[in-house]
Protein backbone atom coordinates (compact mmCIF):
# COMPACT_ATOMS: atom_id res chain seq x y z
CA UNK A 1 0.00 0.00 0.00
CA UNK A 2 1.35 3.42 -0.88
CA UNK A 3 1.98 5.39 2.30
CA UNK A 4 0.78 8.93 1.80
CA UNK A 5 1.51 11.86 4.08
CA UNK A 6 -0.88 14.73 4.72
CA UNK A 7 0.45 17.96 6.18
CA UNK A 8 -1.46 20.31 8.46
CA UNK A 9 -1.33 23.79 6.96
CA UNK A 10 -1.79 25.35 10.41
CA UNK A 11 0.97 23.58 12.39
CA UNK A 12 2.77 21.28 9.92
CA UNK A 13 1.75 18.13 11.80
CA UNK A 14 2.16 15.11 9.51
CA UNK A 15 -0.58 12.50 9.18
CA UNK A 16 0.94 9.28 7.90
CA UNK A 17 -1.58 6.77 6.57
CA UNK A 18 0.72 3.98 7.73
CA UNK A 19 0.71 5.27 11.31
CA UNK A 20 -2.81 6.65 11.55
CA UNK A 21 -3.65 8.52 14.77
CA UNK A 22 -4.40 5.81 17.34
CA UNK A 23 -4.78 8.30 20.21
CA UNK A 24 -7.73 9.77 18.32
CA UNK A 25 -9.16 6.39 17.35
CA UNK A 26 -7.74 6.33 13.80
CA UNK A 27 -6.08 2.95 13.32
CA UNK A 28 -2.72 2.58 11.54
CA UNK A 29 -3.29 2.03 7.86
CA UNK A 30 -6.35 4.28 7.65
CA UNK A 31 -6.41 5.98 4.29
CA UNK A 32 -7.02 9.71 4.35
CA UNK A 33 -10.38 9.33 2.61
CA UNK A 34 -11.53 7.09 5.47
CA UNK A 35 -10.52 9.49 8.26
CA UNK A 36 -13.79 10.95 9.60
CA UNK A 37 -14.60 14.47 8.48
CA UNK A 38 -14.84 15.65 12.07
CA UNK A 39 -11.31 14.48 12.91
CA UNK A 40 -9.01 17.35 13.89
CA UNK A 41 -5.26 17.73 13.90
CA UNK A 42 -4.04 16.22 17.17
CA UNK A 43 -1.43 18.96 17.60
CA UNK A 44 -3.45 22.07 16.90
CA UNK A 45 -7.11 21.28 16.27
CA UNK A 46 -7.09 22.25 12.59
CA UNK A 47 -9.76 20.62 10.47
CA UNK A 48 -9.25 17.83 7.98
CA UNK A 49 -9.83 20.39 5.21
CA UNK A 50 -6.75 22.27 6.44
CA UNK A 51 -4.46 19.41 5.45
CA UNK A 52 -2.73 19.03 2.11
CA UNK A 53 -1.13 16.03 0.43
CA UNK A 54 2.63 15.99 0.61
CA UNK A 55 4.06 15.60 -2.87
CA UNK B 1 -16.42 23.64 47.59
CA UNK B 2 -18.77 26.39 46.49
CA UNK B 3 -17.54 29.20 44.29
CA UNK B 4 -17.38 32.46 46.19
CA UNK B 5 -17.06 36.04 45.03
CA UNK B 6 -13.32 36.15 45.62
CA UNK B 7 -12.87 33.18 43.27
CA UNK B 8 -14.72 35.12 40.59
CA UNK B 9 -12.91 38.40 41.06
CA UNK B 10 -9.41 36.98 41.25
CA UNK B 11 -9.50 35.73 37.66
CA UNK B 12 -9.17 39.27 36.26
CA UNK B 13 -7.28 40.73 39.21
CA UNK B 14 -3.91 41.86 37.90
CA UNK B 15 -2.70 42.58 41.40
CA UNK B 16 -3.38 38.97 42.31
CA UNK B 17 -1.43 37.74 39.31
CA UNK B 18 1.41 40.08 40.22
CA UNK B 19 1.45 39.00 43.85
CA UNK B 20 0.60 35.30 43.70
CA UNK B 21 0.75 34.09 40.11
CA UNK B 22 -2.04 32.12 38.52
CA UNK B 23 -5.27 31.49 40.51
CA UNK B 24 -5.30 27.73 40.00
CA UNK B 25 -7.42 27.08 43.10
CA UNK B 26 -10.15 29.40 41.87
CA UNK B 27 -10.08 27.82 38.41
CA UNK B 28 -10.25 24.33 39.94
CA UNK B 29 -13.28 25.31 41.98
CA UNK B 30 -15.08 26.89 39.05
CA UNK B 31 -14.23 24.00 36.73
CA UNK B 32 -15.52 21.54 39.28
CA UNK B 33 -18.67 23.39 40.37
CA UNK B 34 -19.79 25.37 37.34
CA UNK B 35 -17.39 24.99 34.39
CA UNK B 36 -19.22 27.53 32.26
CA UNK B 37 -19.67 30.18 34.87
CA UNK B 38 -21.12 33.65 34.44
CA UNK B 39 -19.21 36.38 36.24
CA UNK B 40 -20.42 39.94 36.73
CA UNK B 41 -17.57 42.32 37.44
CA UNK B 42 -17.89 45.36 39.68
CA UNK B 43 -17.18 47.70 36.75
CA UNK B 44 -20.30 46.52 34.93
CA UNK B 45 -18.55 44.16 32.51
CA UNK B 46 -19.48 40.49 32.53
CA UNK B 47 -18.28 37.30 30.90
CA UNK B 48 -18.60 33.53 30.89
CA UNK B 49 -15.51 31.86 32.37
CA UNK B 50 -14.66 28.74 30.33
CA UNK B 51 -12.42 26.40 32.28
CA UNK B 52 -12.72 22.90 30.83
CA UNK B 53 -10.32 21.63 28.17
CA UNK B 54 -13.02 20.13 25.96
CA UNK B 55 -15.18 23.26 26.05
CA UNK B 56 -12.26 25.46 25.00
CA UNK B 57 -11.23 23.18 22.14
CA UNK B 58 -14.84 22.94 21.00
CA UNK B 59 -15.19 26.73 20.92
CA UNK B 60 -11.86 27.18 19.16
CA UNK B 61 -12.85 24.76 16.40
CA UNK B 62 -16.05 26.66 15.61
CA UNK B 63 -14.74 30.05 14.46
CA UNK B 64 -17.84 30.52 12.29
CA UNK B 65 -19.85 30.87 15.51
CA UNK B 66 -17.35 32.01 18.14
CA UNK B 67 -15.58 35.08 16.80
CA UNK B 68 -12.40 36.76 17.93
CA UNK B 69 -13.79 40.22 17.18
CA UNK B 70 -14.66 42.54 18.78
CA UNK B 71 -13.07 41.73 22.16
CA UNK B 72 -9.77 39.91 21.89
CA UNK B 73 -8.78 39.99 25.56
CA UNK B 74 -9.52 41.91 28.70
CA UNK B 75 -6.88 44.59 29.13
CA UNK B 76 -6.26 44.80 25.40
CA UNK B 77 -6.13 48.30 24.03
CA UNK B 78 -4.48 47.51 20.73
CA UNK B 79 -6.51 45.10 18.62
CA UNK B 80 -9.46 47.48 18.39
CA UNK B 81 -7.11 50.07 16.87
CA UNK B 82 -5.01 47.91 14.57
CA UNK B 83 -6.22 45.09 12.29
CA UNK B 84 -4.33 42.04 13.58
CA UNK B 85 -4.69 38.29 13.11
CA UNK B 86 -5.82 37.86 16.72
CA UNK B 87 -8.78 40.16 16.08
CA UNK B 88 -9.80 38.77 12.70
CA UNK B 89 -12.31 36.07 11.79
CA UNK B 90 -12.82 33.83 8.76
CA UNK B 91 -12.59 34.37 5.84
CA UNK B 92 -10.27 37.37 6.30
CA UNK B 93 -8.22 35.71 9.06
CA UNK B 94 -6.99 32.92 6.84
CA UNK B 95 -6.24 35.26 3.90
CA UNK B 96 -4.00 37.39 6.11
CA UNK B 97 -2.48 34.48 8.00
CA UNK B 98 -1.53 32.77 4.74
CA UNK B 99 0.53 35.82 3.75
CA UNK B 100 3.19 34.96 6.31
CA UNK B 101 2.47 31.39 7.43
CA UNK B 102 5.17 29.86 5.22
CA UNK B 103 7.84 31.80 7.16
CA UNK B 104 6.96 30.02 10.41
CA UNK B 105 6.87 26.34 9.43
CA UNK B 106 9.36 23.98 11.14
CA UNK B 107 11.40 23.89 7.93
CA UNK B 108 11.39 27.66 7.45
CA UNK B 109 12.55 28.42 10.99
CA UNK B 110 15.54 26.10 11.07
CA UNK B 111 17.82 29.17 10.94
CA UNK B 112 16.52 30.23 14.35
CA UNK B 113 18.24 27.45 16.33
CA UNK B 114 21.88 28.36 15.63
CA UNK B 115 20.99 32.05 15.69
CA UNK B 116 19.31 31.85 19.09
CA UNK B 117 22.11 29.64 20.40
CA UNK B 118 24.69 32.21 19.39
CA UNK B 119 22.69 35.00 21.01
CA UNK B 120 22.02 33.27 24.31
CA UNK B 121 25.68 32.28 24.58
CA UNK B 122 26.68 35.86 23.92
CA UNK B 123 24.49 36.88 26.86
CA UNK B 124 25.88 34.07 29.04
CA UNK B 125 29.43 35.21 28.20
CA UNK B 126 28.52 38.66 29.56
CA UNK B 127 26.95 37.14 32.68
CA UNK B 128 30.12 35.10 33.19
CA UNK B 129 31.95 38.38 33.73
CA UNK B 130 29.60 38.94 36.66
CA UNK B 131 29.74 35.47 38.20
CA UNK B 132 28.60 35.59 41.79
CA UNK B 133 26.63 38.81 41.34
CA UNK B 134 22.87 38.93 41.34
CA UNK B 135 21.55 39.07 37.79
CA UNK B 136 18.09 39.25 36.26
CA UNK B 137 17.46 36.26 34.04
CA UNK B 138 15.05 38.25 31.87
CA UNK B 139 17.12 41.32 31.08
CA UNK B 140 20.56 39.71 31.30
CA UNK B 141 19.96 36.47 29.43
CA UNK B 142 16.49 35.83 28.01
CA UNK B 143 15.00 39.02 26.57
CA UNK B 144 17.67 39.81 23.97
CA UNK B 145 17.26 36.37 22.36
CA UNK B 146 13.72 36.63 20.94
CA UNK B 147 14.36 40.33 20.37
CA UNK B 148 17.30 39.46 18.12
CA UNK B 149 15.14 36.92 16.27
CA UNK B 150 12.40 39.49 15.66
CA UNK B 151 15.10 41.95 14.64
CA UNK B 152 16.41 39.47 12.05
CA UNK B 153 12.92 38.67 10.75
CA UNK B 154 12.12 42.35 10.29
CA UNK B 155 15.64 43.22 9.08
CA UNK B 156 16.08 46.18 11.46
CA UNK B 157 18.97 47.83 13.28
CA UNK B 158 20.12 47.32 16.88
CA UNK B 159 18.70 50.72 17.73
CA UNK B 160 15.31 49.69 16.33
CA UNK B 161 15.54 46.43 18.27
CA UNK B 162 15.92 48.43 21.51
CA UNK B 163 12.72 50.29 20.63
CA UNK B 164 11.02 46.93 20.08
CA UNK B 165 11.86 45.92 23.64
CA UNK B 166 10.58 49.23 24.93
CA UNK B 167 7.30 48.99 23.00
CA UNK B 168 6.73 45.44 24.21
CA UNK B 169 7.32 46.45 27.79
CA UNK B 170 4.91 49.37 27.32
CA UNK B 171 2.11 47.24 25.87
CA UNK B 172 2.27 44.38 28.35
CA UNK B 173 3.30 46.49 31.31
CA UNK B 174 0.73 49.20 30.61
CA UNK B 175 -1.01 48.64 33.95
CA UNK B 176 2.23 48.96 35.92
CA UNK B 177 2.78 52.53 37.20
CA UNK B 178 6.53 51.92 36.99
CA UNK B 179 6.04 51.46 33.24
CA UNK B 180 3.22 53.88 32.40
CA UNK B 181 4.62 56.67 34.57
CA UNK B 182 1.19 57.32 36.00
CA UNK B 183 -0.52 57.71 32.62
CA UNK B 184 -3.88 56.06 32.04
CA UNK B 185 -3.06 52.55 30.64
CA UNK B 186 -5.29 52.94 27.59
CA UNK B 187 -3.82 56.34 26.79
CA UNK B 188 -0.34 54.94 27.35
CA UNK B 189 -0.91 52.09 24.90
CA UNK B 190 -2.39 54.53 22.36
CA UNK B 191 0.73 56.66 22.60
CA UNK B 192 2.90 53.57 22.10
CA UNK B 193 0.84 52.45 19.10
CA UNK B 194 1.18 55.88 17.51
CA UNK B 195 4.93 55.71 17.93
CA UNK B 196 5.03 52.19 16.49
CA UNK B 197 2.86 53.19 13.54
CA UNK B 198 5.20 56.05 12.66
CA UNK B 199 8.25 53.80 12.95
CA UNK B 200 6.58 51.07 10.90
CA UNK B 201 5.62 53.52 8.12
CA UNK B 202 9.15 54.87 7.97
CA UNK B 203 10.55 51.34 7.86
CA UNK B 204 8.21 50.30 5.03
CA UNK B 205 9.10 53.41 3.04
CA UNK B 206 12.81 52.77 3.51
CA UNK B 207 12.41 49.12 2.50
CA UNK B 208 10.57 50.10 -0.68
CA UNK B 209 13.70 51.98 -1.74
CA UNK B 210 16.09 49.21 -0.66
CA UNK B 211 14.24 45.90 -0.53
CA UNK B 212 15.71 42.99 1.44
CA UNK B 213 14.96 39.39 2.29
CA UNK B 214 12.83 40.27 5.31
CA UNK B 215 9.23 40.37 6.43
CA UNK B 216 8.84 44.14 6.05
CA UNK B 217 9.83 43.91 2.38
CA UNK B 218 7.50 40.94 1.91
CA UNK B 219 4.59 42.83 3.49
CA UNK B 220 5.34 45.77 1.21
CA UNK B 221 4.49 43.69 -1.84
CA UNK B 222 1.83 41.43 -0.30
CA UNK B 223 -1.71 41.47 -1.64
CA UNK B 224 -5.07 40.41 -0.25
CA UNK B 225 -8.09 40.13 -2.52
CA UNK B 226 -6.01 41.58 -5.34
CA UNK B 227 -5.03 44.75 -3.48
CA UNK B 228 -1.92 45.78 -1.53
CA UNK B 229 -2.10 45.79 2.26
CA UNK B 230 -3.00 49.10 3.87
CA UNK B 231 -0.49 50.73 6.19
CA UNK B 232 -2.58 49.70 9.21
CA UNK B 233 -2.72 46.09 8.03
CA UNK B 234 1.08 46.05 7.68
CA UNK B 235 1.31 47.59 11.14
CA UNK B 236 -0.93 44.75 12.38
CA UNK B 237 1.64 42.14 11.42
CA UNK B 238 4.47 44.29 12.70
CA UNK B 239 2.72 44.88 16.01
CA UNK B 240 1.84 41.23 16.53
CA UNK B 241 5.34 40.03 15.79
CA UNK B 242 6.97 42.69 17.91
CA UNK B 243 4.72 42.21 20.93
CA UNK B 244 3.05 38.82 21.12
CA UNK B 245 5.79 37.21 19.08
CA UNK B 246 8.37 37.79 21.70
CA UNK B 247 6.92 38.71 25.10
CA UNK B 248 5.40 35.24 25.32
CA UNK B 249 8.72 33.59 24.52
CA UNK B 250 10.39 35.67 27.22
CA UNK B 251 7.77 34.58 29.74
CA UNK B 252 8.03 30.95 28.62
CA UNK B 253 11.80 30.84 29.08
CA UNK B 254 12.02 32.80 32.34
CA UNK B 255 9.01 31.06 33.88
CA UNK B 256 10.39 27.78 32.61
CA UNK B 257 13.70 28.25 34.40
CA UNK B 258 11.92 29.29 37.59
CA UNK B 259 9.62 26.27 37.44
CA UNK B 260 12.59 23.94 36.99
CA UNK B 261 14.36 25.58 39.93
CA UNK B 262 11.27 25.03 42.05
CA UNK B 263 11.24 21.35 41.08
CA UNK B 264 14.86 20.31 41.66
CA UNK B 265 14.18 16.63 40.93
CA UNK B 266 12.91 17.56 37.47
CA UNK B 267 15.81 19.97 36.95
CA UNK B 268 18.33 17.27 37.78
CA UNK B 269 16.56 14.82 35.50
CA UNK B 270 16.83 17.34 32.66
CA UNK B 271 20.48 18.13 33.42
CA UNK B 272 21.25 14.41 33.36
CA UNK B 273 19.33 13.85 30.12
CA UNK B 274 19.17 16.95 27.88
CA UNK B 275 17.29 14.87 25.29
CA UNK B 276 14.23 15.43 27.50
CA UNK B 277 14.17 19.13 26.59
CA UNK B 278 11.30 18.90 24.03
CA UNK B 279 8.90 17.25 26.49
CA UNK B 280 10.21 19.52 29.28
CA UNK B 281 9.36 22.64 27.26
CA UNK B 282 5.85 21.38 26.56
CA UNK B 283 5.38 20.63 30.25
CA UNK B 284 6.62 24.12 31.15
CA UNK B 285 4.09 25.55 28.72
CA UNK B 286 1.31 23.36 30.05
CA UNK B 287 2.13 24.16 33.67
CA UNK B 288 2.26 27.96 33.30
CA UNK B 289 1.23 29.02 29.80
CA UNK B 290 2.31 32.60 29.02
CA UNK B 291 -1.09 33.44 27.57
CA UNK B 292 -3.77 33.42 30.27
CA UNK B 293 -6.84 34.00 28.16
CA UNK B 294 -8.36 35.02 24.89
CA UNK B 295 -11.99 36.00 24.42
CA UNK B 296 -14.58 34.77 21.97
CA UNK B 297 -17.96 36.28 21.13
CA UNK B 298 -20.76 34.13 19.70
CA UNK B 299 -22.50 35.66 16.72
CA UNK B 300 -25.75 33.90 17.61
CA UNK B 301 -27.48 32.51 20.69
CA UNK B 302 -25.86 29.18 21.56
CA UNK B 303 -26.18 26.45 24.14
CA UNK B 304 -22.92 25.49 25.80
CA UNK B 305 -22.65 22.87 28.50
CA UNK B 306 -26.27 23.37 29.42
CA UNK B 307 -25.95 27.14 29.63
CA UNK B 308 -27.75 29.52 27.27
CA UNK B 309 -25.23 32.01 25.92
CA UNK B 310 -26.65 35.05 24.16
CA UNK B 311 -25.29 36.50 20.94
CA UNK B 312 -22.67 39.12 21.78
CA UNK B 313 -21.82 37.89 25.28
CA UNK B 314 -18.14 37.48 26.08
CA UNK B 315 -16.60 34.07 26.65
CA UNK B 316 -13.17 34.01 28.31
CA UNK B 317 -11.12 30.95 27.51
CA UNK B 318 -8.73 30.33 30.42
CA UNK B 319 -5.92 28.22 28.97
CA UNK B 320 -4.09 27.60 32.26
CA UNK B 321 -7.33 26.16 33.66
CA UNK B 322 -7.72 23.85 30.66
CA UNK B 323 -4.09 22.78 31.04
CA UNK B 324 -4.85 21.56 34.57
CA UNK B 325 -8.15 19.88 33.69
CA UNK B 326 -8.08 16.47 35.40
CA UNK B 327 -10.38 15.12 32.69
CA UNK B 328 -7.53 15.64 30.24
CA UNK B 329 -4.30 15.50 32.27
CA UNK B 330 -3.61 12.96 34.98
CA UNK B 331 -2.26 14.50 38.20
CA UNK B 332 -2.56 17.91 36.52
CA UNK B 333 -0.79 19.91 39.24
CA UNK B 334 2.27 17.70 39.03
CA UNK B 335 5.17 19.12 37.01
CA UNK B 336 6.53 16.16 35.04
CA UNK B 337 9.03 16.86 32.29
CA UNK B 338 8.39 13.41 30.80
CA UNK B 339 4.60 13.87 30.56
CA UNK B 340 3.25 12.23 27.42
CA UNK B 341 0.89 12.82 25.72
CA UNK B 342 0.82 16.52 26.49
CA UNK B 343 -1.66 18.24 24.21
CA UNK B 344 -1.78 21.46 26.17
CA UNK B 345 -3.43 24.66 24.97
CA UNK B 346 -0.58 27.10 25.59
CA UNK B 347 -0.60 27.90 21.86
CA UNK B 348 -4.36 27.91 21.58
CA UNK B 349 -6.26 25.55 19.32
CA UNK B 350 -7.95 25.48 15.93
CA UNK B 351 -8.22 28.42 13.55
CA UNK B 352 -6.16 30.80 15.68
CA UNK B 353 -3.47 28.38 16.88
CA UNK B 354 -0.27 30.33 17.40
CA UNK B 355 1.65 30.91 14.18
CA UNK B 356 4.86 31.16 16.17
CA UNK B 357 4.43 27.89 18.08
CA UNK B 358 7.45 26.15 16.55
CA UNK B 359 9.63 29.23 16.89
CA UNK B 360 8.50 29.72 20.48
CA UNK B 361 9.26 26.12 21.42
CA UNK B 362 12.62 26.28 19.68
CA UNK B 363 13.76 29.47 21.35
CA UNK B 364 12.67 28.41 24.82
CA UNK B 365 14.47 25.07 24.29
CA UNK B 366 17.69 26.73 23.15
CA UNK B 367 17.70 29.26 25.99
CA UNK B 368 17.14 26.66 28.70
CA UNK B 369 19.50 24.18 27.08
CA UNK B 370 22.40 26.63 27.05
CA UNK B 371 21.72 27.93 30.55
CA UNK B 372 21.74 24.39 31.95
CA UNK B 373 24.77 23.40 29.89
CA UNK B 374 26.86 26.32 31.10
CA UNK B 375 25.89 26.43 34.77
CA UNK B 376 26.35 23.95 37.58
CA UNK B 377 24.06 25.64 40.03
CA UNK B 378 21.58 28.49 40.03
CA UNK B 379 20.32 30.15 43.20
CA UNK B 380 17.14 32.19 43.20
CA UNK B 381 17.48 35.44 45.12
CA UNK B 382 14.38 36.97 46.63
CA UNK B 383 11.02 36.83 44.94
CA UNK B 384 10.56 36.92 41.17
CA UNK B 385 8.56 39.76 39.70
CA UNK B 386 5.45 38.43 38.02
CA UNK B 387 3.44 39.94 35.18
CA UNK B 388 0.50 42.10 36.16
CA UNK B 389 -1.65 41.81 33.08
CA UNK B 390 -4.93 39.91 32.70
CA UNK B 391 -3.90 38.18 29.48
CA UNK B 392 -0.15 37.56 29.75
CA UNK B 393 1.35 35.97 32.82
CA UNK B 394 4.23 34.14 34.38
CA UNK B 395 7.57 35.36 35.60
CA UNK B 396 8.97 38.61 34.30
CA UNK B 397 12.10 39.29 36.30
CA UNK B 398 13.92 36.42 38.00
CA UNK B 399 16.87 37.36 40.17
CA UNK B 400 19.53 34.69 40.56
CA UNK B 401 23.13 34.04 41.31
CA UNK B 402 24.78 31.67 38.92
CA UNK B 403 28.25 30.54 38.00
CA UNK B 404 28.55 30.46 34.24
CA UNK B 405 31.29 28.32 32.74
Amino acid sequence: MENRFWICSMCSHVYSEEEGDPDSGIAPGTKWEDVPDDWVCPDCGARKSDFYLSE
Amino acid sequence: MAIDRSDELVLMDMNYYNEHGYPFQAWDKIRSEDPIHHIQLDDGQSYWAITRYDDITSICTQPEIFENAPKVTFGDYSSSRIPMLVGMDPPDHRKFRDLIASKFTPLAIQWVRPFAEENVNRMLDKVKQRNGEIIDVLTDIVAPVPTATVQRILGVSDEFAKKIEEWTTNVFGCFDPAVNGGMDPEEFVSKTIKEMAEACEALIAERQKTPGDDLVTALGSAQVDGRPLTTMEKLGFFFLLVTAGHETTQSGATTGLYTLLQHPDQLEKLRANPALMPTAVDEILRFTPPVIHFCRTPNRDVELGGKQIKKGETLVLFYPAANRDPAKFSDPHKFDIERKPNRHLAFGWGEHVCLGMHMGRMQISVILEQILKRTKSIEVVGRPVLFNHPAIGGVRNLFVKMEVE
